[in-house]
């Protein structure tokens, strides 16, 4: 059993291609620009067992292409392992192609047993070098998984939400660069714009939302295609010196 | 030259039978189109002539002139055209391009009002002649309703019934007239007519009808004379076969001014034309391509009188002339030819646009490169609709054609008797508020009182099941009224005259509101519901405690109240006694008259507020699908077919960006919810692909999008022609998106 905030049927913004999205329900990393602020709470939600959620995903699996996507976002799916590893393997048996989308917050040992059952990881870096100012949680612990990522073949997509005046430091983004540097098994890095969408859920708990109107950090495609080449630059900065010093020593 | 040459096959030489014809003589097509045809020069002259038209009929707004001196007929005008050097297919209503026809049969007061309402005077004379001489449709209709009757109609409960213009939805098979020629028709028709003589009332009807039909075949052949035409003849040539299809089909459209005038599914035959003359090197694709879009260009360009009234109901001047496309045959070749095609170039050659209202039969066997190509332009146009073949071919056989908007009928074999629709929300509310009208309190019926201070889920269903079989009944006696006088009074003779002499009848019947409904219940059953109730006792608001399943996320629980409502509704009709033995029908539609039904309604079980536009179609209502299209879709899909055949409409509205990352994602991925949706048995899916923003800045800055074409509830509008209330409630719609 597990618990969920939802099911979105079909999605093409949540890994590649269109596909199914499992919302789990409850998160410990309380990042202040969060898009589902309803999905924190670990008493919320909706109790499903996972042949009950499969049963429902498996309605919407005619309606996305072959092979068909599920994503287990949330919340955060590595705050309820046994649920996520279970529906891991049972998805990808029954030919479903799993990406997880996570922030990476969890044990080491959580983290791999999770990693071990999906097809793609995309993790989201919140901020490379001072993640407590947006997030409630340590940066420390994501590094490690990450760079436990590194060492295995599942492919590996960055995510970064890009906040001005938050995310958009040059030296986060080089730092970010240098994260990506290190994982071989990258496929993708993608650096989405922050949008104030959320704001009526906020609200709607009675929350105080960072980003009311007046001070909402508008980003632009500029602001993107910015970060994007700072990034990639950095990126290829680290592993050519990276390679300069294998040949040194 | 023998207009037969070259073809195959015996039975449709020795009887009249298009199908049997196309299926001996068409060539599917399983390749890329590559072979097509841009705008030909002089076609595009042509368009640029009548797209200046167009814009002078908007800021005229709307109508351009009214003929007030004519009476509409096949024969009331001489040939006119747009530019005579440049047209290839010849023929409009009038004499001039957008010049509107006075039609008088379905009632003087509609003439009155709409003239009036654009600041003419209709001819004095034949004003004498309408209201004093000859009796219309509309007096003959309103003389034999009863109080119930009208009462149903000016409360709103039952609306948008034809008692006043025609009822349309006929599709005469126009094919009959190139294939045959007029001559051959009229000797079929006079052996049905002289095969007939019993003395019964029913024998004499159709006897009648099939004298009519004659008068109209002949008075078609003289039509097609003022043009340089001969129809009484089969046409031998491509360009011929397209002309005289268009003049079959112009004869209804100067006669009747029925809201659907579809065309049929034309391309398969019109394909058979244009490949002998292609094979035989009289034309070039070139040539090929200029037909259709010429035949699209006459097709946009036709216009009906309308009063205010109607506009708000359907805007945007539709016609609803749809040609369907694709589908398979049942001998399991795609019925997908090189004509199809070049109907979907019609929308790049001239730009995307309601008219015709190309519509694609979808089958998961149809070629790839059709599916692609069709699903392409539907994103790139927000232009086509799409229906299920698979369920319609088995109940149709393969040579269907769609009426209206969405509903099938076998092409010159069946007819169909349109009735419009009920408001299901408003009689949802006679069952709480004691049968008395939510809006004036009028008594309607009675019914025993709801006690408590919740609504009680057995009580409420208990009065509605009872409201629902009132209505069927009196809903199925106003069509008997309605259907009997315009039969008698504005009987469609040209269409009916390419249609068999007994045809099989269908009465089609309608529903609005359903998602309302669905979810009121759903919130009376699964969450507590306090009625507000004024001195009268009338639910004036609703106070909803808890939460409740919203149709549109496929959940059984309350996809399955929507399901209980159709069944109950559509029982009772089917017991009811219905005019010529027509069979009863159902379809859950709107177009874009959901918004008027909507304010014709008080507040709503669901915390719909009074006044708000109800959803589309069977559109979930807005804003309610939380989990996403799949899901959406799957709820629409729960609807019964068997029980609605008249046609389930959903409208479906994505960004781009929430279809997918590029072209090729986009196709793919709606490709595949088509096939998902009508494999879960959907029956019609509008497809728009567009963002709110653009609707936004279409309402503000509407002279930078005047082919901005959206789809509604089964048929294409330009949007910037519709009401800003029209606009605003499109713009409020789901538009799926998840950032």
């Amino acid at each position: 059993m597990g618990r969920i905030q939802s099911i979105y049927s079909f999605s093409t913004v949540d890994g590649p291609g269109a596909r199914t999205v499992v919302f789990f329900q409850g998160c410990p990393v309380g990042c202040i620009f969060c898009h589902n602020p309803d999905s924190w709470n670990f008493f919320g939600g909706e109790e499903i067992s996972v042949t009950d959620l499969m049963r429902r995903v498996d309605r919407f699996r005619p309606f996305l292409p072959s092979p068909p996507g599920l994503t287990l976002s949330g919340g955060e799916p590595l705050a309820q392992v046994e649920f996520a590893v279970e529906i891991g393997k049972k998805a990808r048996a029954e030919g479903w192609h799993v990406a997880l989308d996570t922030s990476g917050y969890g044990s080491r040992m959580d983290f791999a047993r999770v990693v071990k059952e999906v097809d793609l990881v995309m993790f989201s870096i919140k901020h490379p070098l001072h993640q407590e100012r947006i997030t409630g949680i340590k940066l420390e612990p994501v590094l490690e998984n990450l760079r436990f990522l590194a060492g295995l073949t599942v492919p590996v997509w960055l995510r970064y939400v890009l906040i001005n005046g938050w995310t958009d430091q040059p030296e986060a983004l080089k730092a970010l660069g240098n994260l990506a540097a290190e994982l071989p098994n990258l496929q993708k890095i993608e650096i989405l714009p922050f949008n104030g969408l959320a704001e009526n859920k906020w609200a709607d708990l009675g929350w105080e939302f960072r980003f009311t109107q007046d001070q909402k950090p508008v980003v632009t495609e500029e602001d993107i295609k910015e970060a994007e080449r700072i990034v990639y630059a950095q990126m290829k900065a680290y592993r050519a010196s990276a390679a300069c010093m294998a040949i040194r020593s | 030259m023998d207009p037969w040459r070259s073809f195959k096959g015996t039975a449709w030489r020795q009887r009249i039978d298009v199908s049997d014809f196309v299926r001996e003589n068409y060539e599917p097509y399983y390749d890329v189109p590559t072979f097509l045809s841009g705008p030909a020069e002089r076609t595009k002259g042509l368009w640029d002539k009548c797209q200046a038209l167009m814009e002078e009929e908007r800021k005229a707004n709307g109508v351009l002139e009214i003929d007030t001196k004519r009476v509409a007929g096949i024969t009331a005008w001489g040939p006119g055209y747009i530019d005579q050097n440049r047209e290839l297919i010849v023929g409009l209503q009038t004499d001039k391009p957008l010049k509107r026809m006075v039609n008088p049969w379905g009632g003087w007061r509609m003439v009155e009002a709409a003239c009036q309402a654009r600041g003419v005077e209709p001819d004095p004379g034949m004003k004498k002649i309408f209201t004093r001489y000859r009796r219309t449709q509309n007096e003959a209709i309103f003389r034999i309703y009863t109080p119930a009757m009208r009462q149903a109609r000016h409360l709103g409960l039952i609306t948008g019934l034809p008692d006043a213009y025609g009822r349309g939805r006929l599709i005469g098979d126009y094919r009959r007239v190139p294939l045959y020629g007029i001559n051959y028709l009229i000797e079929e028709k006079r052996k049905d007519l002289y095969s007939l003589d019993n003395v019964d009332d029913t024998t004499i009807h159709l006897r009648e009808d099939i004298a009519d039909q004659i008068r109209a075949l002949e008075r078609m052949v003289e039509m097609g004379q003022s043009y340089g035409c001969d129809l009484s003849r089969p046409a031998a040539s491509a360009h011929e076969a397209v002309q005289w299809l268009y003049l079959a089909y112009l004869a209804g459209l100067k006669e009747q001014n029925g809201a659907a005038m579809s065309l049929g599914h034309t391309s398969p035959f019109l394909d058979i034309y244009i490949q002998r003359d292609l094979a035989e090197g009289k034309i070039t694709e070139e040539f090929a391509q200029e037909l259709i879009d010429q035949l699209a260009i006459k097709i946009r360009l036709i216009r009906h009188l309308r009063t205010p009234e109607y506009d708000e109901l359907f805007a945007g001047d539709p016609v609803w002339a749809t040609e369907a496309l694709g589908g398979m045959g049942e001998d399991g070749r795609p019925l997908v030819t090189k004509t199809d095609y070049r109907w979907l170039q019609t929308l790049r050659n001239l730009g995307p646009s309601p008219e015709p209202n190309l519509t694609i039969l979808w089958s998961p066997r149809l070629p790839q490169a059709f599916r692609d190509f069709s699903v392409e332009l539907a994103i790139e146009t927000s232009a086509l609709q799409f229906e299920n073949d698979e369920l319609m071919r088995p109940i149709f056989g393969d040579d269907y054609a769609i009426s209206c908007c969405v509903s099938a009928t076998r092409t010159g074999h069946d007819m169909q008797f349109f009735g419009a629709r009920v408001n299901l929300a408003k009689a949802l509310l006679l069952a709480i508020n004691q049968g008395k009208d939510e809006k004036t309190g009028e008594q309607v019926l009675d019914l025993p009182k709801l006690d408590g201070e919740y609504l009680e889920w057995d009580q409420v269903w208990n009065n509605y099941e009872k409201v629902l079989t009132w209505l069927s009944v009196l809903y199925s006696r106003t069509m008997n009224c309605i259907h009997y006088m315009h039969d008698k009074y504005n009987y469609e003779r040209a269409q009916m005259a390419l249609i068999d002499s007994n045809p099989h009848r269908h009465m089609a019947f309608g529903v609005a509101g359903l998602s309302v409904v669905a979810d009121s219940l759903s919130a009376i059953r699964y969450a507590r519901v306090k009625p507000i109730r004024n001195e009268q006792g009338i639910a004036e608001s609703f106070e909803i405690e808890g939460a409740f399943p919203c149709f549109g996320n496929d959940d059984d629980r309350v996809d399955g109240l929507a399901v209980k409502v159709l069944r109950h509704f559509s029982a009772s009709l089917a017991k009811q006694p219905i005019y010529r033995n027509a069979v009863p029908t159902l379809s859950i539609l709107t177009i874009t008259s959901n918004v008027v039904y909507g304010k014709k309604t008080g507040a709503t079980p669901d915390g719909r507020q009074a006044g708000k536009p109800f959803a589309p179609g069977a559109n979930p209502m807005h804003g309610r699908e939380k989990n996403g299209v799949i899901a959406s879709m799957r709820s629409v899909a729960k609807l019964p077919y068997e029980i609605c055949r008249d046609g389930i409409s959903y409208t479906f509205s994505i960004t781009p960006r929430a279809l997918g990352e590029n072209t090729d994602e986009r196709v793919k991925n709606l490709s595949r919810l088509l096939d998902g949706y009508f494999g879960a048995h959907g029956h019609h899916v509008n497809i728009n692909v567009y963002s709110r923003e653009t609707l936004i800045d279409a309402m503000k800055r509407p002279e930078l999008y005047p082919n901005l074409t959206i789809r509604v509830s089964g048929y294409a509008v330009h949007f910037t022609k519709l009401s800003k209330e029209q606009q605003q409630e499109v713009i409020e719609r789901t538009i799926h998106e998840r950032m």
